[in-house]
């Protein structure tokens, strides 16, 4: 072959193989779909032997904000373009943060490492746009420190993907850093692919959002549902009182009036019947208390002060004494006054410390936790939090943590059949939940494997912000 | 028979599992031991007794069944060749190579290998998720090992009918069981390198359509109408639907472009309705490929620079090769295959026996037929005298349906009709 006719061939083969590399960018919206198509199509024909695609953490987490994205050919480079619609050099107001290993070929035996945009590998990155040398002189060492390469010659190449990511590759069959004029065949192609990562990114934060909108819409159905269980039971709670008030009263006129003996087995039936009626007494005070329609004194109450005075309370030490081997820490920081009831608060936090206790198999840990927290922005857990100043008191434990199938279903009355609550109603963090819609408060679960914590945010006073 | 005493390999023909056993017995055990095995075709139904055999005797290891094994100009389908490995981890069977994403729990994870650990693979050529597998444990260690292998079995030379529920593959642990992998981890030397010879001829064309093996279209054609076009503009002759079948196309596969390598080649092995063609090996959709061309000295040259590339690898010097030669090779260099084994180990032609002008004209006829191939070399007993050249390290292999070699940092997959070299170590 001469030497025309072997140039001829090798343009024909680049071309060739750009135009099969192309047709496997975008195959799907999924992101690992997408990479791992082209990356391996990538690995086959050009014989890499890595390929990783760091994204920006603001994309690897992504949040609502698109309008900051550089999609293809927006981007404000001032160098030079090379006469195929893209172009090499700088690009002004380049990400600042850092970037994070999002899916490589093959996958890494080791985590990847983050990389910060003052890494001076990507500081040139970002004025060149695209670089490539020998792995021994790499100005990335712990990429290619975790590579599973084999020993030996290779170059990296690396393209920054504007302000998406930047896209490396490791190729073992040459030992010279490949030039621009050879590297500028792949930045069209590169391009599409960065354009194919936009659009994945765009679906799955999509996909995200629409999953959280629909929970939301649960939560929110489930918090209707609540406020109808609280009108019902706030209802006959109200109606059971006034029928049980004579049960409770009545039994010491008749000792009074018949001069009934302490043994006498009269006497044996009016203390069952003395007894029963104040254990109904509590279950009615918890069901008003989580129907919201307690109606109790309110004042401005430090959410620390609360908490010594319920670890010195009898409830605690009785509750305390029948787990022994669990231990009770707390880290109480001064926090401002919320407007509640310093009882309620105290019957509250019995409530989930002895659901906490239940929680754990006989030993572990829980902690009491006071602080002060400002929302900037409205917050997405259990419920949707506003922003604004708050008193958080914060109850956890190191139990085995809630299943997702039952987060839905915590504060429904009787969802445990485990003895729950002070009054051991079943109603423990229905009356939970119930305090603190009365304080206008709001919750929120954080579970894992390691253990459940109940977040309660009460607004913080006013007159205490000045 | 009589035993190698100056190599820890040994060629067994006709395969005595008796004799085998007393070989490795022979030398005190050691605890790292792994014996390799390549069992010839008409063996396949000793595999269980071997495996009690040397599970009795807590022997690890691994084996899979080819159309022939050989040593050197011994070509077998009677024969065994048994290899005394160093293994660093327990050898292993995957099974279930008809699913993807198959668990590879069992593996050891690849932080776990030491530097220098190479895999030799033995895959049964009926798994349909051979490359899903192949690129899985590619994904787990990377280029941080060597990989040589091979694809087990008589897909390719017998009608299934013969092969039905037959296990290509074994490990002493996991057992022998169809469609499977067997994978060993060793610390023995091993450099590998591949080629295949074959020289672009047309295209590039593309594959615009095609799903795993099946390709569909070529250029928005009937792959089967454009590839019988170029046959037969080529080779003057029809290439009908059997004729492919009867590996009429053998002298004239596909490739799938590389860069800086070779070509993929994948070779037509059937004629699909609707006028798609059977690709072994795959094709991936959007591929660009060209049909190849190739004559004996081609191949020849191939398996010398792949004899080569391996030493030059390796750094210390060869105790002996393992070689995975593809069938098809075979069936087209007829009784000139001895010329292409002889050619790794010697590294060049000129070291060859001279007898290429006699083979490199007269393959176009080839029919791939067995009755005209299958061993009709004088029974060997396993000793080196019929090694044409002792100075030579030996070479020992099977002939395969897919090889795999990697070692230089580049991707893996399951190549065809290439010679895949391992050179061993001393």
């Amino acid at each position: 072959m001469t030497g025309s006719n072997k140039q001829l061939g090798d343009v024909l083969d680049n071309i060739s193989m750009l135009y099969e590399l192309t047709l496997n960018v975008g195959s799907s919206l999924d992101l690992e779909e997408n990479c791992r198509i082209f990356f391996d199509a990538m690995m086959s024909r050009c014989n890499f032997g890595f390929v990783a695609l760091y994204l920006t953490n603001k994309e690897a987490e992504p949040n609502d904000d698109k309008k900051e994205r550089n999609l293809i050919g927006s981007g404000t480079g001032s160098g030079t373009s090379n006469g195929t619609g893209s172009y090499t050099g700088s690009y002004t107001g380049s990400y600042t943060g850092s970037y994070t290993g999002s899916y490589t070929s093959p996958q890494s035996l080791e985590p990847m490492p983050i990389l910060s945009a003052s890494h001076p590998g990507i500081q040139q990155l970002q004025a060149e746009g695209a670089i490539s040398h020998l792995i021994e002189e790499s100005i990335f060492p712990e990429l290619v420190e975790i590579a599973p390469l084999a020993p030996g010659r290779g170059i990296l190449v690396a393209f920054a993907l504007d302000d998406l990511g930047i896209l490396f590759w490791i190729n073992q069959t040459r030992d010279t850093a490949m030039a621009n004029w050879e590297l500028n065949p792949f930045r069209s192609l590169i391009r599409k692919f960065q354009s194919s990562i936009a659009a994945c990114l765009d679906h799955e934060h999509l996909a995200k959002e629409t999953a959280r909108r629909i929970k939301l819409q649960q939560r929110v159905a489930q918090m209707q549902k609540m406020e109808s269980l609280g009108v019902l039971a706030g209802g006959v709670a109200h109606d059971l009182n006034n029928i049980l008030t004579p049960l409770a009263l009545l039994p010491h006129s008749i000792r009074w009036d018949l001069k009934l003996s302490e043994d006498s087995p009269v006497n044996n039936d009016l203390n069952a019947i003395e007894t029963a009626a104040l254990q109904a007494a509590e279950m009615i005070s918890d069901l008003l208390a989580m129907a919201r329609s307690g109606g109790g004194r309110t004042e401005p109450v430090r959410l620390e002060d609360t908490v010594t005075a319920f670890q010195k309370s009898a409830a605690f030490r009785h509750a305390s004494e029948k787990y022994p081997a669990i231990k009770t820490e707390t880290h109480l920081k001064e926090t401002g006054k919320i407007q509640a009831g310093n009882s309620a608060i105290g019957r509250l936090l019995l409530n989930l410390v002895t659901n906490a206790f239940e929680a754990m198999d006989g030993k572990g840990q829980v902690r009491i936790c006071t602080r002060e927290v400002t929302l900037d922005e409205e917050q997405n857990g259990y419920e949707i939090i506003p922003p604004g100043q708050y008193c958080l008191l914060e109850v956890g434990d190191n139990g085995p943590g809630i299943p997702e199938q039952s987060m839905s279903h915590v504060f429904e009355p009787f969802f445990s059949s485990k003895e729950i609550g002070s009054s051991g109603s079943g109603l423990g963090l229905a009356v939970v939940y119930g305090l603190v819609k009365d304080f206008a408060g709001y919750v929120d679960i954080s579970t894992g494997s390691s253990g459940t914590c109940f977040h309660l945010y009460f607004p913080k006073q006013k007159q205490d912000n000045t | 028979m009589s035993r190698e005493t100056l190599a820890d390999s040994f060629f067994n023909a006709p395969m005595n599992i008796a004799v085998i056993i007393e070989w490795i017995e022979a030398e005190t055990l050691d605890p790292e031991d792994l014996f390799f095995f390549l069992i010839g075709s008409k063996c396949q139904g000793q595999v269980v007794e071997l495996r009690d055999a040397l599970n009795e005797r807590n022997i690890n290891g691994i084996g899979g069944v080819f159309y022939k094994v050989f040593k050197d100009n011994e070509i077998h389908d009677d024969a065994c060749v048994v290899m005394r490995l160093a293994g660093c981890a327990p050898p292993v069977l995957v099974e279930g190579l008809c699913e993807t994403a198959v668990s590879l729990e069992q593996l050891p994870a690849g932080a776990d290998l030491l530097p220098g650990t190479s895999l030799l693979l033995l895959i049964d050529s009926r798994s349909t998720e051979s490359q899903d597998f192949i690129s899985r444990v590619y994904d787990r260690y990377g280029n941080r090992v060597s990989y040589l292998g091979g694809g087990a079995g008589l897909t390719a030379t017998y009608e299934p009918a013969d092969y039905e529920n037959q296990a290509w593959v074994f490990t002493t642990a996991g057992g022998a069981i169809e469609k499977s992998a067997a994978v060993a981890f060793i610390k023995t030397p091993l450099a590998v390198a591949a080629r295949h010879g074959w020289k672009r001829k047309h295209g590039p064309l593309v594959a615009t359509r095609a799903e795993g093996n099946h390709l569909l279209e070529l250029n928005w054609r009937p792959a089967f109408d454009v590839y019988k076009e170029l046959y037969e503009e080529e080779y003057g002759e029809e290439l009908t639907t059997q004729g492919i079948r009867d590996f009429q196309a053998i002298k004239f596969p596909l490739g799938v472009q590389k860069s800086n390598a070779e070509d993929l080649v994948r070779l037509p092995s059937e004629h699909l309705p609707g006028g798609g063609l059977l690709c072994l090996g795959g094709v991936h959709n959007n591929s660009v490929l060209y049909t190849l061309t190739g004559g004996a000295e081609d191949l020849f040259e191939a398996a010398a620079e792949a004899g080569r590339a391996s030493e030059d690898a390796l750094e210390i010097p060869v105790r002996e090769y393992l070689v995975f030669d593809c069938v098809t090779r075979y069936l087209f260099l007829e009784e000139a295959f001895k010329q292409e084994i002889k050619a790794v180990s010697s590294g060049s032609l000129s070291n060859s026996s001279g007898s290429l002008s006699n083979s490199s004209g007269s393959l176009s006829n080839s029919s791939g037929s067995l009755s005209n191939s299958s061993g009709s070399l004088s029974n060997s007993s396993g000793s080196l005298s019929n090694s044409s050249d002792q100075s030579l390290p030996p070479v020992y292999g099977a002939l395969a349906e897919g090889e795999l070699a990697s070692g230089a940092g580049g991707y893996v997959e399951m190549m065809a009709k290439t010679i895949a070299v391992g050179a061993l170590g001393t």
